[in-house]
């Protein structure tokens, strides 16, 4: 293989084993990770999926228990402490409270990183305002950060950990404190980044909206392992694994909504010939008229309390809550069409119990 | 006036001078020998503990022990047992700068754990981040642990400063000289009260010279 074509990023078999209360914790267990040169790559997870304590190893900011960190063809590990500090120096980290040094200014924040390089004051200052410049912020370079919003926070701490010209940016969470406007604002500014000066991006975040708007890959991690990764569009149009379909759900607002209606006392006590009903269908299914097939074909009434769609690259996902009415028999002649027609039916509740039945799962 | 109202101060006016300068140069002195002292045995506090900078168990805890222990020896005990001490270290046992002994032994434990919790107030995100852009230690703690903590560690200053004036005047009981001498020796033994009454008017001047200094300092350094 061509030194170009090794990937950046290579964790090799990573644990990491806390020791809490006599316990053992596997908070990263014997993870295998492959970022390439260039790549936006997001990492995705629940709180506590050990994501963190993954991406720190990186930097070596979090040691492995086991297993090798390969960075920029370097064997970290194996590194003394001025070659590990140097190395870490091509590895820029944002953090989700920005971490800003309020004790100074918005310059001398960008500035500090230099402060240990041996260049001259005029060079350092010159380079931190081309930085702050690059994210948009020269005319705050005397403000000090408690001066600032969230989002230009984060833009001071995006430009500081440019300062050494790093390869590697490591994002964790940096904008789940942000409004929705200014998440996206730091996402296309990290994205600029990563076209203009070949950065790679490593990505955490536990929505699925931020993988979906700028990562090529994503690896969605579950107690300490990575259980799905691939290509963005792949990963979350077929998910594989139910976590990953939970974060496809919850996108589209579908856990909101399905709370929402499960909780809602008026539809608890449906009549016999009501079913509530909870539909996801994919691809060639949006393109099908389902609902008025139903009322054509079965004579049922369907009343849409929920609907939305979500597309992941040419992919849609559409998802229905309804109230279906009519006849028992021709109630269950409607829900066997729509499994035929690939349509995945729950029954949310019954008129009896608000329990749960799968009345037959087929997604295709 | 003063006559009137401190006759037996009037009547010792170069002798209460004399110990007013007594009284800073024992603070000064103690001030500067237990800052640095304590400044050092405080980094080296955060840095030792769990999840410090540079870890280290044995160092943290041995440290910690020695700081709680010289804490809780009553000052008025450590003068006594100090003494062999500091004769040891200075060759006399009287006079201000014997007293200087006990009192930076006295007040560095103190100041130690004022800069601990001064410089834990700093969130260790940020040091992570620093480690994250490659610092090293000696890095974190001047550029980050001592800057970001200086408005915190100028108030504990305060506070110790303060504590201190009043250790120099116990230091007194031991004929170290100062106001607490004076007081002492001449205002309680010889039942001058005008004199105690007038080192301790000089003495909350003191105080509020250094709270009203320290305040101003603290907020100017706020931002550097
Ligand atoms: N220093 C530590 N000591 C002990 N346990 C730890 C430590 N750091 C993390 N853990 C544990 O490891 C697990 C993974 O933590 P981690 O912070 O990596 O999760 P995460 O996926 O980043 O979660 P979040 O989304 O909440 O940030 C958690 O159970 C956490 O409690
Ligand atoms: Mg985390």
């Amino acid at each position: 293989m061509a030194d170009s074509e090794k990937p950046i990023i290579d964790l090799q078999d990573v644990s990491v084993t806390f020791q809490s209360s006599g316990k053992q914790l596997h908070a990263v267990n014997k993870v295998n990770l492959q970022i390439n040169k260039g790549d936006v790559y997001g990492i995705i997870g629940y709180s506590g999926a050990g994501k963190s304590t993954l991406v720190r190893t990186i930097n070596l900011l979090q040691k492995p228990t086991s297993g090798n960190v390969i960075v920029g063809n370097q064997e970290l590990l194996k590194l003394s402490n001025p070659e590990l500090r140097q190395a870490r120096k091509k590895i820029g980290m944002i953090f989700q409270h920005f971490n800003l040094l309020n004790s100074r200014t918005v310059l001398g924040n960008v500035e500090y990183p230099l402060l240990s390089q041996r260049i001259s004051k005029a060079d350092r200052v010159a380079k931190a305002k081309k930085l702050l410049d690059l994210v948009g912020l020269s005319e705050f370079e005397r403000a000090y950060p408690e001066q600032l919003s969230g989002g230009q926070k984060q833009r001071v701490a995006i430009a500081r950990s440019l300062a050494n010209d790093p390869d590697i940016l490591v994002s964790d969470e940096a904008t789940s404190a942000l409004d929705p406007k200014t998440t996206d604002d730091i996402l296309k500014l990290l994205k600029r980044l990563n076209e203009k000066l070949g950065l790679t991006v490593v990505l955490i975040t536990h929505e699925m909206q931020v993988i979906k708007s700028i990562c090529q890959h994503v690896a969605v991690m579950d107690d300490g392992k990575i259980i799905e990764r691939g290509d963005v569009a792949k990963v979350f149009s077929d998910p594989q694994q139910a976590l990953t379909q939970n974060f496809v759900d919850s996108s589209a607002n579908v856990t909101e909504a399905l709370a929402q209606i499960k909780a809602d006392q008026s539809l608890q006590a449906l009549s016999a010939n009501e079913r509530l009903l909870f539909l996801k269908f994919r691809g060639q299914a949006t393109k099908e008229s389902l609902i008025s097939d139903l009322t054509e074909l079965y004579k049922l009434k369907a009343n849409i309390l929920f609907a939305n769609i979500e597309r992941i690259s040419s992919t849609s996902i559409g998802y229905l809550i309804i109230i279906l009415s009519g006849q028992s028999k021709q109630l269950a002649d409607g829900i066997n069409f729509l499994n035929q027609h690939g349509v995945n039916v729950k029954l949310l509740a019954t008129e009896k119990k608000g329990e749960q039945t799968n009345v037959k799962t087929n997604i295709s | 006036m003063l006559k009137q109202i401190f006759p037996n101060v009037a009547h010792i006016w170069p002798q209460f001078v004399q110990s007013i300068w007594e009284t800073i140069y024992m603070t000064v002195w103690s001030s500067v020998i237990a800052g640095v002292l304590g400044l050092g045995i405080g980094i080296v506090l955060v840095i030792t503990q769990e999840g410090g900078i540079a870890e280290d168990a044995y160092v943290y805890s041995l440290t910690d022990k020695v700081v709680n222990l010289l804490r809780s020896i009553p000052f008025i005990i450590l003068l006594a047992v100090m003494f062999p001490i500091t004769n040891f270290i200075v060759h006399t046992t009287v006079g201000t700068t014997a007293a200087l002994v006990p009192l930076v032994v006295g007040i560095f434990p103190f100041y130690a754990r004022q800069v601990q919790n001064a410089l834990l107030e700093i969130d260790p995100q940020v040091i992570e981040a620093a480690r994250s852009m490659g610092s090293g230690n000696l890095e974190i703690i001047f550029r980050i642990y001592l800057r970001e903590g200086l408005p915190d560690l100028i108030r504990a200053s305060i506070v110790t400063v303060i504590s201190l004036i009043g250790l120099t005047t116990m230091a007194g009981a031991i004929g170290s000289g100062g106001l607490g001498d004076v007081a002492i020796s001449i205002g309680y033994a010889r039942y001058q009260n005008d004199v105690t009454i007038a080192a301790m008017l000089v003495i909350l001047i003191m105080v509020f010279i250094v709270q009203f200094a320290g305040d101003w300092l603290a907020k100017k350094t706020v931002h550097l």
